[in-house]
């Protein structure tokens, strides 16, 4: 794992004038979709990757111990071993990024874990997920249970009525806090995106996160109505990346980011469908359900 | 397992994540080629025309040499033949009503979407584009006009009454130009009634294709006549009975030929980025602008100066992640666009670095020939010649200001007029620069929008022509009735001479007649002055008896005239129509009030009293006419896939020259004020040579209702005027009502900075006539459209 973001000093200039186009950025997103493509041994490549990235999720009301081990076995080995060999990966160790649950699910995640001898680590949702709506006393105690339960990752949510009302000295706050909270657990900010207005505040609301140590920032926590799209996801990229110039960093938003270490993505079924993707570049025909094993 | 066949490279992949190519196959476009066997000839008649004996051109794959087919190129005898079947397909297609017309352009857009695959291989093959803008842009969108102007046509008859479609039309495509610009043009012209004659450069394939798609649809075979050929044809074309496009030499060429011309030229655009904007977003209004094959030229980008070093470094990073490649390829932003293109680009920067300017080039891109990496270049001194020329493909001109106002003397500071975006999240600011931007198109917070019903065109040099809209439509059109132009043409009018010295007046005795005197002096910046020349002409009355003197003015004062209007024209265009309006009809009051001085100088010219009072009536009534109609001008269109509105402004020309026709001395010269003011112009007008007293007459008035400079009159030597007038570089449009070799001779000198010109061409317009005095014509003319881009949504 990275080194933590340490954050900075809030410093309320950075946002003040940040202006945030949605038009334009809502054309940027169809273009983006429409001008990259990648084929063949390309496709494939980059598909594997993508599987690295995965925080592999479940967030349901009715999870249980046996569906949380069938799903850190997955994430040990998301692809079917045939599948590998014949692309010459097998040996690349490929797995997902992390196992994502509920915490009250982590203990069992990590004893699957364990049992299946790997490192993944467990990330946790906490601070009152989805709606971050309960007091912050008690969302600051959830990010301790949680790390006391073996999370190395804490998912927080963060108090959209702060953005909604703009009081952005009191998120940095509420932020910090939670970053004290993780001690050495690596703090990931969800924003809910579809639920702070404007773009504009996606923006801002990604800088103040990053600016209070987050050391990622995600999009959303698939309960909203509105979750993870392509716009907002391209304004984040330009907060990272503006953040990064700031601190003094020179690394730009390119390949340099593709790391498990740096980006990830939230999915819960997304893994089946790259499997499925691989399968049929591997063998040249379509998978049947029965074909890749269930997560 | 089913068989394994996944190859080496995966493991690398993984690890580098570099991007692979993602080739579009073009084995369907070879084929096409083939069925021609590889030589192609002109489509004309609803049949390929391969005539023996012509010279042959290769049509090459610009980014590997590899020659892909031959193609014959027109002579003046397949241009005639073309022309021909134009003509006899024009009395079929234009006879039939409009719902046919609009079922056979229905009809043609469902060919193309059903072998679109083909037409974007093949044109992104031999132009080098990226096939993603050829595939998700210009197919789309060439259905998108066939369409829409199926609808205008199956309307034709109530919305466009009292038009008539103008005959055959001759279409030249400069070679820069892609099939989709020929589809602009042609669209209109086919769902008004018009047939057409487009001739394209040597080895464009895709307009060939386009012809056959259209040809072999059946019962309208010679509506779309196709001719490959050099440059050399195009007065042969044009000298045929049709109109249309190139530039300054063709304008020359083609003064007083019976054609009417339109012209669409230059592809420079403009990006203002204010302190205001979306940075990264306006960053990627330059990528659609310069570097992503959409727009065929270069861009000039202001940029504020308190935002220019964080826009440079946002610009700079993204220009490295660009990447460059054989257009055929799916996932290059752009391609090449063969060897002219790249020696052009390649003399531009070399001159634009010895001048000092920075150069900045990124992107991934091939090394070689004809391959050329976006290229950013700023710290051009302005006064070097590189920073006046148009800027080529693709290349970005960066260069800074302060404010707004400073942004919009550097933007309207060049000769080109074409289209341009304006990035600021201020909604003021950024109407202050949309409506102040002298250009055809404006974008806020976008760049690179089009629209089948969205009127796109340009002003100063970048030609006056429209396509698109409804006035896209008129440029096919003619009020009905109009006599068929036939050519005026004079082989020895000598334009060195024509108007160049003023035949001395002597003094014809002294002035007899009804008192008040006339006013004397030349009507400049409100007040009668005395003409620099000190000398006078007589006029005049039906008799014969000397009627007055009229002050003979000269260049010097046409300069002064020029100088007023131009002085007065912000504050007129800046007034609301009403208050234009309101002056108008101040000046009809006073015209009325005047009455019997007006009639008693028309009657010693010779007309009725009844019919002089009905003349001078009429003109109040033309006056008060205009003033009203100018106040519903302008409307809001809606366009699909854009949320928000686009204006279709109405603006000013400038300052106009309108040199009035000898008839109708109040008339005609009150027809012609009144619409120009009205929409906001300045005028200095020459009136009536014959009696130009009834004008000055009027100046009286407008000296007392009109704010100083408004309208300015000069009386003198009719062709002397004229040719001051038509060789004016800031005059930036012109009407000659005249003869024949005075209009010749105004087409001619209109080639300096391109303004459009109405010229009679000696034919007498019936003044007192609604259509021809009054008519949506003359709205027309007077005024040039914006089209205004307002994308919402936050």
């Amino acid at each position: 794992m990275s080194a933590h973001n340490r954050g900075t000093e809030l410093d309320l200039s950075w946002i003040s004038k940040i202006q945030v186009n949605h038009p334009a950025v809502l054309r940027r997103a169809e273009q983006i979709q429409a001008r990259r493509t990648v084929k063949k041994e390309w496709q494939a490549a980059w598909l594997l990757k993508a599987v690295t990235f995965i925080d592999l999720t479940t967030l349901s009301g009715d999870d249980t111990s046996s569906n949380i081990q069938r799903l850190c076995y997955k994430a040990k080995y998301p692809i079917r071993e045939d599948l590998l060999k014949a692309l010459n990966m097998h040996d690349k160790g490929i797995t997902t990024a992390a196992v994502c649950v509920y915490p009250a699910r982590v203990c069992d995640a990590v004893k699957a874990l364990k049992a299946a001898g790997c490192n993944i680590p467990v990330a946790s949702v906490a601070a009152g997920f989805p709606a971050g709506q309960t007091h912050l006393k008690t969302r600051l105690e959830e990010i301790r249970l949680a790390v006391e339960d073996g999370a190395t990752e804490i998912d927080v949510v963060i108090n959209r009525s702060l953005v909604l009302t703009g009081q952005w000295e009191a998120l940095y706050d509420e932020i910090r806090q939670f970053r004290k909270a993780c001690g050495e657990a690596h703090l990931k900010t969800i924003l809910a995106t579809g639920e702070l207005g404007t773009l504009t505040n996606v923006y801002k609301a990604s800088m103040i996160a990053m600016m209070a140590g987050s050391d990622f920032i995600k999009t959303s926590t698939g309960k909203e109505t509105v979750n993870a799209t392509f716009p907002v996801a391209i304004v984040m990229l330009r907060a990272i990346r503006d953040f990064f110039w700031k601190t003094g960093n020179k690394e730009e938003l390119g390949d340099e980011w593709l790391k498990p270490e740096l980006f990830r993505i939230g999915a819960s079924t997304l893994l089946s469908d790259i499997e499925r993707q691989i399968y049929h570049h591997v063998t040249g025909r379509y998978a049947a359900y029965h074909d890749l094993p269930m997560s | 397992m089913a068989a394994t066949r996944a190859g080496p490279r995966a493991r690398e992949i993984f690890t580098s994540l570099e991007y692979g190519p993602v080739p579009e196959s073009h084995a369907c476009a070879l084929a096409w080629l083939d069925t021609q066997d590889r030589c192609l000839g002109h489509y004309v008649n609803g049949k390929w025309l391969k005539p023996e004996h012509r010279n042959s051109v290769p049509c090459q794959d610009p980014i590997t040499g590899e020659n892909l087919a031959s193609c014959l190129q027109a002579q003046a005898e397949d241009v005639a033949a073309a022309v021909e079947a134009a003509r006899m397909a024009f009395k079929g297609w234009s006879a039939h009503p409009g719902v046919v017309r609009a079922q056979h352009l229905t009809r043609l857009a469902e060919v193309i979407q059903k072998h679109q695959r083909l037409l974007w291989t093949l044109e992104s093959l031999v132009t080098g584009r990226a096939v993603r803008e050829v595939r998700d842009g210009d197919v789309q969108l060439a259905q998108q006009l066939l369409h829409y102007h199926a609808i205008q046509a199956s309307t034709q008859e109530e919305a466009l009454a009292g038009w008539e479609p103008m005959g055959v039309i001759g279409l030249i495509l400069p070679p820069t130009f892609s099939f989709l610009e020929m589809m602009w043009r042609i669209c209109p012209a086919l769902a008004v009634g018009c047939t057409v004659v487009a001739l394209v450069p040597p080895a464009s394939p895709a307009p060939l294709l386009l012809a056959q798609l259209a040809g072999e649809l059946g019962p309208f075979p010679g509506i779309l006549n196709v001719l490959s050929g050099p440059a050399s044809l195009v007065p042969i074309l044009a000298s045929q009975p049709g109109i249309r496009k190139e530039g300054r030499a063709l304008r020359r060429s083609l003064a007083g030929e019976c054609a009417e011309l339109g012209l669409a030229l230059g592809t420079e655009s403009l990006l203002l980025l204010t302190d205001t904007a979306d940075v990264d977003s306006a960053v990627e209004g330059v990528v659609d602008a310069a570097w992503s094959d959409r727009g065929p030229g270069g861009l000039r980008l202001l940029i504020q100066e308190s935002v220019w070093d964080e826009a440079m470094r946002r610009l700079q990073e993204r220009m490295g992640r660009l990447r460059s490649g054989r257009g055929l390829d799916g996932a290059v932003d752009m391609g090449a666009r063969g060897a002219a293109a790249c020696d052009l680009v390649q003399r531009f920067v070399r001159e634009a670095q010895s001048q000092g300017a920075q150069v900045f080039q990124a992107g991934d891109v091939p090394s070689e020939r004809p391959f050329y990496p976006p290229t950013l270049v700023s710290n051009l001194p302005p006064a070097s010649p590189c920073a006046q020329v148009e800027v080529p493909w693709p290349v970005v001109v960066a260069s800074p200001f302060r404010t707004a106002k400073e942004a919009l003397l550097v933007a309207n500071g060049t000769p080109r007029g074409g289209s341009a975006s304006v990035w600021s999240e201020r909604l003021g600011q950024a109407l202050e620069l949309g409506y102040g931007l002298q250009v055809g198109t404006v974008w806020i917070n976008a760049h690179g929008l089009r629209d089948p019903s969205v009127p796109t065109g340009g002003c100063k040099e970048s030609g006056c022509s429209w396509h698109g809209g409804p006035d896209g439509l008129y440029e096919y059109l003619r009020p009905s009735g109009t006599p068929a132009r036939l050519s005026c043409l004079s082989k020895n009018l000598n334009y060195d001479t024509f108007g160049l010295a003023v035949p001395s007046t002597l003094p014809a005795g002294p002035e007899i007649g009804p008192s008040p005197a006339p006013p004397y002096g030349l009507f400049v910046g409100g007040r009668f002055q005395a003409p620099g020349a000190r000398s006078s002409r007589p006029i005049r009355d039906s008799s014969g008896n000397l009627h007055g003197y009229v002050a003979e003015g000269g260049a010097k004062d046409i300069r002064g005239a020029v100088e007023a209007a131009h002085q007065a024209f912000p504050g007129w265009a800046g007034q609301s129509p009403g208050a234009r309006a309101a002056l108008l009809w101040a000046l009809a009051a006073a015209l009325e009030r005047r009455k019997s001085t007006l009639a008693s100088r028309l009657e010693r010219q010779g007309a009725e009293l009844k019919a002089a009072e009905a003349e001078v009536e009429l003109s109040a009534r033309r006056l008060r006419a205009w003033g009203a109609r100018v106040q519903a001008q302008g409307h809001t269109l809606q366009v699909a896939g854009l949320r928000g509105p686009v204006l279709r402004l109405r603006e000013p020309l400038g300052v106009l020259a309108v040199v009035c026709p000898d008839e109708w001395p109040l008339l005609a010269f009150v027809s012609l004020l009144a619409p120009a003011l009205a929409y906001g112009n300045t005028v200095v007008m020459v009136p009536s040579a014959a009696c130009p007293l009834l004008a000055l007459e009027v100046c009286q008035d407008m000296a007392t209702v009109f704010p100083a400079g408004l309208a300015n009159v000069v009386t003198g030597d009719r062709d002397h005027l004229t040719r001051c007038l038509a060789l004016h570089q800031d005059v930036q449009a012109m009407w000659y009502f005249g003869s024949a070799q005075g209009s010749q001779f105004v087409e001619w000198a209109s080639a300096g900075n391109l303004k459009p010109v109405w010229a009679s061409r000696g034919c007498p317009r019936a003044w007192d006539q609604e259509a021809e005095g009054a008519g949506p014509e003359l709205g027309l003319r007077v005024a040039r459209t914006k089209a205004l881009w307002l994308p919402m949504g936050d």
